[in-house]
């Protein structure tokens, strides 16, 4: 256990249990503490509902590369809303202050450490009751996040976390509960279009449009043109999944 | 470590001593008593976002910086067992005798779903520096300890048919001193205009592990539509020109080098992808 653990709102010494939460026995409040020293967490509002997050995910497939043929057959789990802790490390750059997340917990959803989060503007954690405690020390992180692990602040961020189905796989995807950003894992943005079917429908139907000729040269001309026009310009939506 | 100084351990070994102050070390074990072996990073924060930076950029056709954002990046560790797989036992040879049988490999073998995240090469005589880091975040491991007997039949499925001559016999198999290998990795998600990606780097080398295909779709789509208007027109003009004026031998000519030009073309990028994408080395196998 750390030594010389105190309480960062009354600076009372430490002396209970080695588990997190900590709780001071003089002001009673509930605070995290490391290696380099104790401090409050604090915790980022939930802004959105479980439809609105429902809906952004909807919302987000339809974006996203497998596009309408996705959006249309994918079965999403039921969402659940999780608190994760996560280091918020702060360092100068060129002068100007730079925050890194990164996650507190050894599970790491997609996502999860793009958020911009900055601690101060956000209320302190009274209560620990939706929270996991923090699991990896910040001193992990230093080395290899280029950080001051004594930098580092609690946050317990809020994300809508749910499970999709597509094409007999599952996947996870994660909606930041403040602001409603999507992020999902790889299956879905490593889809590949095979283009060679539509391309080979577009080469058959060219050529034998060439055989209006035999009545007219110009509705022949007319007809290839039209048709190459339209296999280009849908050319997007074409092709068959591999 | 107590002196300071990193602890090597050979890839498939469990003690080492320190090169500098003598102290013996062993690796240590998780609350199930399975050897972990955490590996350190060679690659820090910066070095890895270059490295993601100068391969997104070539993957890209020399894309910019501008063309892309790299969105979140973090380490993550891929748990990789490592164990020598024996098989031990009897078969009975062509001419009736009975002979022993005793053949053992080294193996590596993803305890995690590879199919997103790919599967780290290692190099023959790759060490282990010992990470003091004890919790990061990292995969889940699917493929548990008391699986590992039944992997190790199939991996050394093919040396034993071979050593046997595909006759009866009784072999054991075992996994032999199986230690969880923590592999270092580093994820980074960017964003093209195209959607966004996932990029998996090896934390020791800065190598690519899930070899993202980052195909700019809609540019191949349309280059792919191009060039079949482009041989469509060039049939059908044989088509047209066989049918209004009754010059069949240009027509023929016409619609041959037309349809031959597609199909010599793709059938050029389907070889060329066959290369490319040939498996490299399969996960699981001694020195691959």
């Amino acid at each position: 256990m750390p030594q010389g653990v105190r309480c960062p709102a009354c600076g009372t010494p430490f002396s209970g249990e080695y588990a997190l939460p900590a709780v001071c026995t003089r002001c009673g409040v509930r605070f995290y503490f490391d290696e380099f020293g104790s401090l409050v967490p604090h915790v980022a509002e939930c802004s959105l509902n479980e439809s609105d997050a429902t809906a952004r995910v909807r919302e987000w497939a339809a974006t996203v590369k497998g596009g309408k043929e996705f959006s249309r057959h994918f079965e999403l789990a039921r969402m659940e809303l999780r608190y994760y802790p996560l280091f918020v490390f702060s360092r100068a750059q060129n002068g100007s202050p730079v925050r890194i997340v990164a996650s507190a917990v050894p599970d790491c959803e997609p996502g999860i450490t793009s958020v911009n989060v900055i601690p101060p503007s956000l209320k302190e954690a009274v209560d620990w009751s939706n929270f996991t405690p923090p699991k990896i020390s910040p001193a992990s992180y230093g080395k290899i996040m280029n950080v001051d692990p004594s930098s580092r602040a609690l946050v317990f961020y809020p994300f809508w976390c749910t499970q999709y189905v597509y094409r007999g796989k599952l996947s996870k995807v994660t909606i930041d509960a403040c602001n409603g950003y999507v992020s999902g894992d790889l299956n879905v943005e490593i889809e590949k279009r095979n283009p060679l079917p539509a391309a080979a429908a577009s080469l058959v139907a060219i050529t034998l449009e060439g055989a209006l000729a035999y009545f007219n040269w110009l509705f022949a001309l007319t007809a290839i043109t039209v048709t190459g026009a339209f296999f280009i310009y849908t050319s997007r939506e074409w092709g068959v999944k591999e | 470590m107590e002196c300071g100084t990193p602890i090597q351990f050979e890839e498939f070994g469990f003690s080492s001593t320190c090169p500098k102050c003598g102290a013996a070390h062993r690796l240590p074990r998780d609350a199930s008593g399975v050897w972990i072996a955490t590996y350190s990073y060679n690659l820090d924060i910066i070095q890895a976002t270059g490295a993601a930076t100068a391969l997104i950029c070539r993957k890209l056709g020399g894309a910019r910086k501008a063309d892309f954002d790299i969105i979140e990046r973090y380490p993550l560790y891929l748990p990789v067992w490592k164990f020598t797989a024996r098989a031990q036992g009897w078969f009975i040879a062509k001419d009736g005798r009975t002979l022993p049988l005793d053949i053992e490999k080294h193996v590596r073998v993803p305890g995690y779903d590879t199919s997103y995240i790919g599967f780290p090469e290692f190099h023959e005589g790759t060490h282990a520096v010992i990470s003091s880091e004890t919790c990061f975040p990292s995969l889940q491991v699917k493929l548990k300890p008391d699986v590992l007997e039944q992997k190790t039949e199939e991996l050394m499925q093919k040396e034993v048919e071979h050593a046997t001559g595909g006759s009866a016999g009784r072999i054991k198999y075992t996994a032999e001193e199986p230690v969880l290998c923590l592999h270092p990795a580093w994820v980074m998600r960017f964003r093209t205009k195209n959607g966004e990606h996932t990029l998996v780097l090896d934390g020791l080398t800065g190598a690519e592990i899930n070899h993202l295909d980052i195909r700019l779709r809609d540019e191949k789509q349309l280059a792919e539509t191009v060039l079949a208007v482009s041989c469509g027109i060039i049939a059908a003009s044989g088509v047209a020109i066989g049918a209004a004026s009754g010059w069949h031998g240009l027509a023929v000519g016409l619609i041959v080098s037309g349809i031959g030009l597609f199909v010599a073309v793709n059938a050029l990028r389907f070889i060329l992808r066959a290369e490319h994408s040939r498996p490299r080395a399969k996960p699981g196998r001694a020195g691959a």
